[in-house]
């Protein structure tokens, strides 16, 4: 009997639902970089107002508008 | 001689009684008499010499003394001058200084109002692009909330962007 291997769990928000094609592509994304099977627990945040951010071992992976947005402000702080 | 009376033995007896009561006279009385009279005239000009030498001594110690009390004027004439300028380097000191201070002061609140300037304008810069990108968002969540398309185009290109993140 084969022993199921447990796969490890990477959190997605993302600001607006996601196609099943859009979840593929990151899932395969994160895999190669991870080099493991995972499995998504997607979760919407319009509070994002575009793009993604993800849960990677601990690794926030912001690429979210509002993330964007806050660097931009940033910036312009600094400035 | 008889004639009249007159013994002449009698008369050169008395001569020479009379002479020798000179003698003792002179010995007696006319040596110690001259002796004191030339004392008394040398105590005299003894005297004389000795005030001489007094008024002398008076006129050099009111001399010395005019000359102490000139030297002593003209001395503390020196001194107050030399005060009076000292006074006057003391006094111009303490304007300087003053003056001196008080353009540090003014520099030091010129910084200080300039540097409280700054900060409130930087407080103010921050605060207006806190509410620029706090609008941008807003406007942004509401142009793609009602755009689907826009939506799934955001969506896209973060899929892309992770694409290109290399592997570690």
């Amino acid at each position: 009997m084969e022993e199921e291997v447990k796969k490890e769990i990477v959190k997605v928000e993302a600001a607006t639902k996601l196609t099943s094609e859009e979840e593929k592509e990151i899932k395969d994304k994160v895999e190669e970089m991870l080099g493991c099977e995972i499995d998504l627990e997607i979760e919407v945040n319009p509070d994002l107002i575009g793009g993604l951010k993800l849960n990677i071992r601990s690794t926030i992976l912001d690429i979210s508008l509002k993330s964007a947005l806050e660097k931009v402000k940033q910036d312009l702080i600094a400035s | 001689m008889d004639k009249l009376g007159i013994d002449g033995q009698v008369i050169l007896a008395q001569l020479v009684n009379f002479g020798i009561l000179l003698l003792i006279l002179f010995k007696l009385i006319y040596k110690p008499v001259q002796k004191v009279l030339r004392e008394g005239k040398e105590k005299i000009a003894e005297s004389i010499k000795l005030s001489e030498k007094l008024v002398k001594d008076g006129e050099n110690i009111e001399k010395r003394k005019k000359k102490v009390l000139a030297e002593a004027d003209n001395q503390g004439r020196k001194m107050i001058v030399a005060a009076e300028k000292e006074a006057d380097g003391i006094v111009a000191e303490a304007k300087e200084k003053t003056k001196e201070e008080a353009i540090k002061v003014k520099k030091d609140a010129e910084e200080k109002i300039e540097a409280q300037v700054k900060e409130v304008e930087k407080v103010l810069e921050t605060k207006s692009i806190e509410m620029a990108v706090s609008l941008a968002s807003r406007i942004l969540k509401e142009a793609i909330g009602k755009n689907e398309e826009i939506d799934r185009k955001i969506v896209n290109q973060s899929i892309n962007k992770l694409k290109n993140i290399k592997a570690d």
